[in-house]
């Protein structure tokens, strides 16, 4: 009879252990998954900081450059600064006593690349030595990158032609 | 770019940043280096007499700068001497005159290849 009640005392305890050592383990598994999700969601919360921390500092540099960001854009050659661009070249020519011709005009886009659109000018001028050497300086100093991918002088019968074929990043 | 105060939310302003980057980055002084009007003037600098200059080239293909002059020179000795001084000069190298140039004695027509230093 006492073995009979021990034994069964031991199974109800052993349940017991069981059921114990099961409210156990799932109490681990949701502490894990709360720490999981709290992790998480201190990172988001770390990175929502870093994003306004960075956010700010553009604000604060936007504000104390601004000028010089203002002026930075107007160098900047983007479509609607283009016609502009080559009615002032035609001008110099012009101002210069040269002939000028802007032969044409081209835009290289290459979708595959990081790098800006380029727009292609290719112009001549024919007249008198020093204009012509004033004409490719006034160029070589235009307030863009200047990229020269050809530039011939040569001697003709009245003075000398040049041409040039220029450049720019574009950004549209 | 307009505005630099107009993204007013994170993204913006990091996608603004990230643009004007990209644009400096394009456009930085540094790269602006193209100054064919240079080399004009480094050659006339070392015309001797007897020289008479017909034309500048400057070609640019994948960054490689070649530059020619062309013209007219009064007899071998002074075509060789223009080439002597365009090779000192410690602004050029590769300095070629055509063998053939020198068949003439005298009006020698001439093309004098060479890359920037």
């Amino acid at each position: 009879m006492i073995l009979n009640n021990s034994k069964l005392l031991l199974m109800a305890l052993s349940l017991i252990l069981i059921i114990l050592l099961t409210i156990v383990a799932l109490g681990i598994y949701d502490i894990k998954v709360k720490n999981k999700e709290t992790f998480k969601l201190l990172n988001e919360a770390d990175s929502v900081a870093e994003t306004e921390n960075l956010a700010q500092s553009i604000r604060v540099m936007q504000a104390s450059a601004a000028e010089d960001i203002t002026a930075f854009d107007n160098l900047v050659l983007v479509g609607d600064k283009l016609v502009p661009l080559i009615e002032s070249i035609e001008e110099v020519g012009r101002e210069l006593g040269l002939d000028t011709n802007i032969v044409s005009v081209a835009k290289i886009e290459d979708k595959k690349s990081v790098e800006p659109d380029i727009i292609r000018i290719v112009m001549e001028t024919q007249g008198s030595w020093a204009p012509t050497l004033s004409f490719l300086r006034a160029i070589e100093s235009l307030p863009h990158r200047v990229m020269i991918d050809e530039s011939s002088l040569s001697k003709v019968e009245i003075g000398w032609r040049m041409r040039i074929t220029l450049s720019l990043h574009s950004f549209d | 770019m307009g505005d630099p105060g107009s993204g007013d939310n994170g993204a913006e302003l990091q996608a603004w940043l990230l643009e004007t980057n990209r644009r400096l980055t394009a456009l930085s002084p540094k790269l602006d280096v193209d100054r064919p009007s240079d080399f004009v003037d480094r050659i006339l600098d070392r015309r001797v007499t007897g020289v008479g200059i017909t034309g500048f080239s400057w070609v640019k293909v994948k960054d490689k700068i070649t530059l020619s002059v062309n013209g007219v020179a009064s007899d071998r000795q002074t075509l060789v001497t223009f080439e002597n001084r365009i090779n000192s000069s410690g602004y050029f190298s590769n300095v070629t005159l055509p063998i053939s140039d020198l068949a003439k004695d005298r009006d020698i027509n001439f093309q004098i290849k060479f890359s920037p230093l």
